[in-house]
């Protein structure tokens, strides 16, 4: 049995200032090489549960413990747009060297843009820069957050057919957040619906 | 191109034609030198060494108190605009410095300090430390949640974070404290140095206004509005150019 990657269990998660619990109790743990997806409407919790998973909500009752070597694909690139397509890798991966950077860069066809400032590329490309950017570096844990949504169809497939290669090199435990179930069945081995409220985790067959 | 480098150069010599007009209207020149009136004048001061020297001394004042008025303005602006808790408490402080008139500061200064340089550095640096503060601390509200969450997620150091997620946001706000600090620093040194320095361009004004020498004043207070602007033009101008280059594609 290979180790947890990811060790989520909270008893439930409510604002500050409000009585109401957004998120019931909720568990799960993703080992390593295994994928997780979370289905669900829009504002049932989703990208709250992954702020808490990925360490950026600290506000809830219970244990979330997860690797050290983890990455994250944001809704929106959120690229430096201030430093080049470059250094938006190795600025994040101090450890990686150049040449890994520039052969991530080869691998989600961006080589030929890796001196230009980001605001040069177009979404597509920004997408696919921000993918180069949490699978540099071999993480552990990937955490990706409705990484494809308000893509045109072409784009949306493309950017969902090169995270699957990347996803087969790599063996990194995935947790996948999104609304729509194609995708989540494509790219993930387990999926789970967020539903209700307080919203608690439901397996989908 | 041409354009824009003849708009600038047309715009001072129709300065210097209304000035010239006025000179004559004045017909004074004890009131209001022609403007070539003041060229001997200048280059006697400049000949003697007594122009560079007194430069200089103002130079290094305006040089010393603008690098420590953006330094503690911006740690302020950055830590207020950072917390909630912090702006709570030193907002007010802020108010109060802000309305403080400059002389108040300068007076006071001079009077538990006493006549020094340190003295005259510090009361222009508190002149303008809430100014900068205001200014950096609207930038550091403006910082961009995502680009934090990103440098969280990837484990950014604070050197690192600060480097290249927050100073690159904050540069307009920068670049808009130094320009006013600059242009209002030079401003108060004069009044510093003609209040309790033996030299600098303040000294020179407060001395010939004694000997009511309208040209001499013109002098030292063309000089250095001159070494200003090429500041503004040679520093401050390119330095920001250089932080925008990433927008302009």
């Amino acid at each position: 049995m290979a180790a947890n990657m990811i060790q989520f269990h909270i008893k439930g998660k409510r604002y500050e200032g409000s009585s109401d619990w957004v998120l019931g109790e909720v568990s799960f743990d993703i080992a390593a090489g295994r994928s997780l997806s979370i289905i669900g409407p829009s504002g049932v919790g989703k990208s709250t549960l992954l702020r808490i998973a990925a360490g950026l909500d600290e506000s809830f009752e219970g244990t979330v413990e997860r690797s050290e070597k983890f990455s994250m694909v944001f809704q929106e690139p959120t690229l430096l747009p201030w430093r080049r397509v470059i250094k938006n890798l190795t600025l994040l991966h101090p450890a990686v060297s150049d040449k890994e950077a520039l052969s991530m860069l080869e691998r989600v066809g961006l080589l030929a843009k890796a001196n230009d400032w980001p605001l040069q590329l177009s979404v597509g490309q920004q997408r696919r820069l921000s993918l180069a950017r949490a699978f540099l570096g071999n993480p552990d844990l990937l955490i990706l957050d409705e990484p494809f949504v308000s893509l045109d169809e072409v784009t949306h497939d493309n950017m969902v057919q090169l995270t699957q290669e990347l996803l087969a090199d790599s063996g990194a435990a995935v947790l996948l957040v999104t609304h729509d179930r194609r995708e989540a069945l494509q790219l993930t081995q387990r999926v789970c619906e967020l539903r209700g409220s307080p919203a608690t985790l439901h397996e989908v067959d | 191109m041409f354009q824009k480098s003849f708009v600038p150069i047309a715009s001072i010599g129709l300065l210097l034609l209304v000035w010239l007009i006025a000179a004559v209207l004045v017909a004074d020149a004890q009131v209001l030198p022609q403007p070539h009136a003041l060229v001997g004048p200048f280059w006697n001061e400049l000949k003697s060494g007594d122009l560079t020297y007194h430069l200089s001394q103002t130079l290094i004042r305006v040089a010393w108190a603008f690098v420590l008025a953006m330094f503690v303005g911006s740690v302020i602006g950055l830590s207020m605009g950072r917390s909630q808790r912090l702006n709570r408490w030193l907002d007010p402080w802020l108010v109060v410095f802000l309305n403080l008139p400059a002389l108040v500061l300068i007076v006071l200064c001079y009077l538990w300090i006493g006549l020094s340089e340190t003295a005259a550095i510090v009361a222009v640096t508190l002149n303008k430390v809430p100014n900068v503060a205001i200014i950096i601390r609207e930038g550091a509200r403006a910082l961009s949640p995502d680009t934090d969450a990103l440098a969280k997620v990837y484990r950014m150091s604070a050197w690192s974070r600060l480097r290249h997620v927050h100073l690159p946001q904050l540069a307009p706000f920068i670049a808009a404290a130094a320009r006013g600090g600059i242009s209002v620093i030079w401003k108060i040194v004069l009044v510093v140095e003609l209040l309790g320095r033996s030299n600098g361009v303040g000294f020179q004004i407060h001395l010939f206004f004694q000997l009511f020498d309208v040209g001499m004043v013109l002098v030292y207070a063309f000089s250095f509005i001159s070494v200003m602007l090429f500041v503004e033009w040679v520093i401050v101008q390119p330095w920001e150019r250089s932080t925008r280059r990433w927008r302009q594609t």
